[in-house]
């Protein structure tokens, strides 16, 4: 580390060190990870043969291939976007990065939300 | 020794716990540790990271104060982290299976034979296996971000506000699952058998 930089990382009274990539990019990760399991948790819903796909293990049921597809997506997202992120590769408007994993949220949260989810179910 | 762990067969045996806790059966015990200790835990400390953030101003520290609490931020938001995935996973895997065993005594069972108790099953259990996986992706972020971070989070206060909200919907969409939880276990709960539960 630089004298300068060491100096900033101890002043506190400056302006902030780090620019906001990494925050916006774990909060993205999140909402993705979030609006994956959504996504998977319909179409299980609506499709059988995609429902035994998802039974990774027997006694779990779809859950288990629900929750690992979900899991994998947020960790593979928070890397490909935090890394380019700390190295200031990926800018992005605070606003609009806060915008977009709110959008994520919304989204996942209806698609787990079992009223609506259960809506693409079979007809039986 | 306490050899079956359900029709599911998700653990052959659990003779650890079987003699700590004699009188429980593992599902019990199981869903002690997932909803009492891991989720219970979460919950209580969701205060020390919400007071940690908004408290953590310069104004509020001398730098010292902002080194000593830097540490404590670190490790307090990644132990909370550890908590959410800890609570989903034994969740998830050690009581959930238990829980829609194709039997007519698991709760799955007894919850949708009748009418008036079918939405404990069809709408809180529903939601709460998905969005609980939620609370665990947030709480991760916001422990990356408190590891990224660090001393900066003093002086990047949108940073630290945008941290702040990721905890309270992970504590959210935590708190719901516990809820609902905690609802369909006095209803129908896992290990008991039909008629001597609730």
């Amino acid at each position: 580390m630089r004298h300068e930089e060491a100096v900033a990382e101890t002043d506190y009274s400056g302006p902030p060190v780090k620019g906001d990539g990494v925050a916006l990019a774990a909060a993205i990760a999140a909402g993705i990870g979030s609006l994956v399991l959504g996504i998977v948790t319909v179409w299980a819903e609506a499709s059988e043969g995609f429902a035994d796909a998802m039974r990774w293990w027997r006694s779990v049921g779809p859950l288990s291939g629900k929750s690992w597809v979900g899991t994998v997506a947020f960790m593979v997202a928070a890397l490909a976007l935090a890394i380019p992120a700390a190295r200031g590769q990926l800018r992005l408007n605070f606003r609009t990065g806060v915008i977009i994993f709110t959008v994520l949220m919304l989204l996942a949260t209806l698609f787990v939300f079992p009223p609506f989810f259960q809506q693409f179910a079979p007809e039986e | 020794m306490l050899s079956a762990w359900g029709p599911s067969g998700a653990v052959s045996s659990v003779p650890v716990l079987a003699r700590i806790w004699p009188e429980f059966s593992a599902e019990q015990v199981w869903g002690f540790i997932h909803g009492i200790g891991f989720g219970g835990l979460y919950l209580l400390l969701v205060g020390y990271g919400v007071a940690g953030l908004v408290s953590f101003r310069r104004r509020f520290l001398t730098p010292e104060g902002i080194r000593d609490r830097v540490f404590r931020l670190k490790w307090g938001f990644a132990i909370l982290a550890a908590l959410t995935w800890a609570t989903v996973w034994t969740g998830t895997y050690l009581v959930y299976p238990e829980y829609r065993a194709m039997t007519k005594t698991s709760p799955r069972s007894v919850l949708l034979a009748d009418e008036a108790t079918a939405s404990w099953h069809t709408f809180f259990m529903e939601f709460k296996e998905h969005s609980a996986f939620f609370a665990a992706f947030l709480a991760t972020s916001v422990a990356i971000i408190a590891w990224y971070y660090g001393s900066d989070l003093v002086r990047n206060r949108r940073v630290r506000y945008l941290a702040l909200g990721m905890h309270l919907l992970a504590f959210a969409f935590a708190g719901l699952a516990a809820l609902f939880g905690a609802w369909i276990t006095g209803v129908a709960p896992v290990g008991v058998p039909l008629g001597q539960g609730g």
